[in-house]
């Protein structure tokens, strides 16, 4: 793997801020969202998301940072090192010595079957701290990632988990069946919503009309 | 931060539209009472939401009134104002001091300058009043200014650290209701910071500032949004609301995604 550094162009003493700035140039750039006729654009983006993922976890190697969905590094999720703030595991202040999961508990054996075991208890952050462990990510790592994320209730990261477990097993009813289950949710609001005598098409509003509708508002709220 | 948990006017009954612009008047009948014309201008939709929300959970007794304004001065209208609309006024005061700080850190804007400098001395008897929902507020503030200065890019924890905030602030009270209203504000909390993420996405990436959605790709934003506002409507039908409720759902299905910019 190429040096993260030179991919972000910095030297390998930049302080953080630097390469942080360097970032996101970089990402101006390259992101596919402003760059649409760029055929390359993602691929350079992962690259780069890869690069500065390795230089702030400082891992330089053993985990694969390609990652095949291009976003950032699962293994923050889970309160890793890096992953915490004020000493707060961002999932509510758990401690807890990670010898004892693998040793004690479940007799230390397949984690996938481990984290299976956590999570049907309820225990995703114990879950996903198992699995942020894991080398291999294949589809079946980010189908229980997508699980361990949602019911830790990060949804952002669950949805992209759960796409790329389906993009890298489209054939895998199981992995469907997940997506579905976060489109539900979506069915459900929706016929919520209906029921209560609302369009539930077309949600939001073109940039123009809410800069009138907030120009309006200035106005009219006083209106009231 | 705020103008996010608004209503859709012409989808809500002309008796509703009435009835909600009166506590909109209510909470700012109570804003100018308990913070003069300084704390009148810090009036929000949001915080309305929040009173009547209280309001309706909680079947707050209503004092009525009619009054001219200083931006009615012509014609007396009527307000309404039930026991939820001072606090809902305290966490306005809060949290706008807050938002006006973060306005002058980023863009050194003078005005907003001002504002926290004339909101700052309401803090203290806020934080006496409230210790719970403002430690909330502070802390998860500076949570989330450090995440920004990291360049955080993990989406979900400046959204649920967000979410958290709002739902120590929509728990009112220590009793029964907690739990409930805590979710409520915390499904909010997330859609409102999310949204804002998502809106000002292309914006921050040209002028290479703070985004936590940079690092990713194909992202469906619109279903991950309908996944955090379904579980504050699913916690809003399994709780009696004694009135409002239409108005309630009015900003959940619909009112609330106004100023989500579809490209």
């Amino acid at each position: 793997m190429k040096d993260p550094y030179s991919v972000l162009g910095v030297s390998s003493d930049a302080s953080m801020e630097e390469v942080t700035a360097a970032y996101r140039k970089l990402a101006r750039k390259y992101h596919p969202d402003i760059n649409p006729d760029d055929v390359t654009a993602e691929e350079k983006m992962r690259q780069i998301n890869a690069a500065y993922e390795q230089i702030k976890t400082g891992e330089t190697g053993g985990v694969n940072y390609e990652q095949a969905d291009g976003s950032y590094g699962p293994q923050r999720e889970y309160g890793s090192s890096r992953g915490s703030y004020q000493g707060d595991d961002p999932y509510g202040g758990f401690n807890f010595d990670f010898e004892d999961i693998f040793g004690s508990f479940f007799g230390g054996g397949d984690p996938y079957v481990q984290a299976e075991m956590y999570m049907s208890r309820g225990q995703y952050q114990y879950a996903g701290q198992i699995l942020s462990q894991i080398n291999n990510r294949d589809a079946r790592w980010y189908y229980l990632c997508a699980r361990a994320n949602a019911g830790a209730g990060n949804q952002v990261s669950a949805l992209n988990y759960a796409n790329e477990a389906v993009r890298m097993e489209p054939a895998n009813r199981q992995y469907q069946q997940l997506l579905e289950q976060f489109k539900s949710g979506n069915y459900t609001y929706q016929n919520a919503g209906r029921q209560s005598g609302y369009n539930m098409e077309n949600m939001g509003s073109s940039f123009l009309s809410i800069m009138l509708m907030q120009l309006f508002c200035c106005f009219c709220c006083r209106l009231f | 931060m705020f103008g996010t948990i608004m209503i859709q006017r012409k989808t809500l009954s002309k008796e509703s539209n009435v009835r909600y612009g009166e506590s909109y008047c209510g909470l700012c009948h109570t804003l100018l009472e308990d913070y003069g014309a300084v704390g009148q201008r810090t009036l929000t939709y949001d915080m309305t939401f929040l009173s009547i929300l209280l309001g309706g959970i909680y079947n707050l007794p209503e004092e009525k009134g009619k009054e001219k304004c200083t931006v009615h001065p012509f014609k007396t209208h009527k307000y309404i104002v039930n026991e939820a609309a001072g606090y809902a006024a305290d966490m306005n005061i809060f949290l706008t001091y807050y938002q006006a700080l973060d306005d002058w850190n980023d863009d050194k804007n003078k005005s907003a300058f001002k504002k926290s400098k004339d909101l700052k001395p309401f803090l203290t008897d806020i934080r006496t009043k409230w210790p719970r929902q403002t430690k909330a507020v502070e802390e998860g503030l500076k949570t989330l200014g450090k995440m920004e200065a990291d360049n955080e890019l993990n989406p979900d924890l400046p959204t649920n650290c967000f979410g958290k905030i709002l739902g120590e602030v929509f728990a009112w009270r220590d009793d029964d209701y907690r739990d409930i209203l805590f979710k409520m504000g915390e499904g909010l909390g997330k859609f409102i910071y999310l949204l804002d993420a998502v809106n000002d996405f292309k914006e921050d990436l040209k002028k290479q500032r703070y985004n936590p959605l940079v690092a990713q790709m194909h992202m469906d934003y619109q279903m991950v949004l309908t996944a955090i506002l379904s579980e504050v409507t699913d916690v809003l039908d399994k709780i009696h609301v004694y009135k409002d409720k239409d108005i309630i759902e009015n900003v959940l299905y619909a009112g609330i995604w106004q100023t989500y910019i579809k490209d």
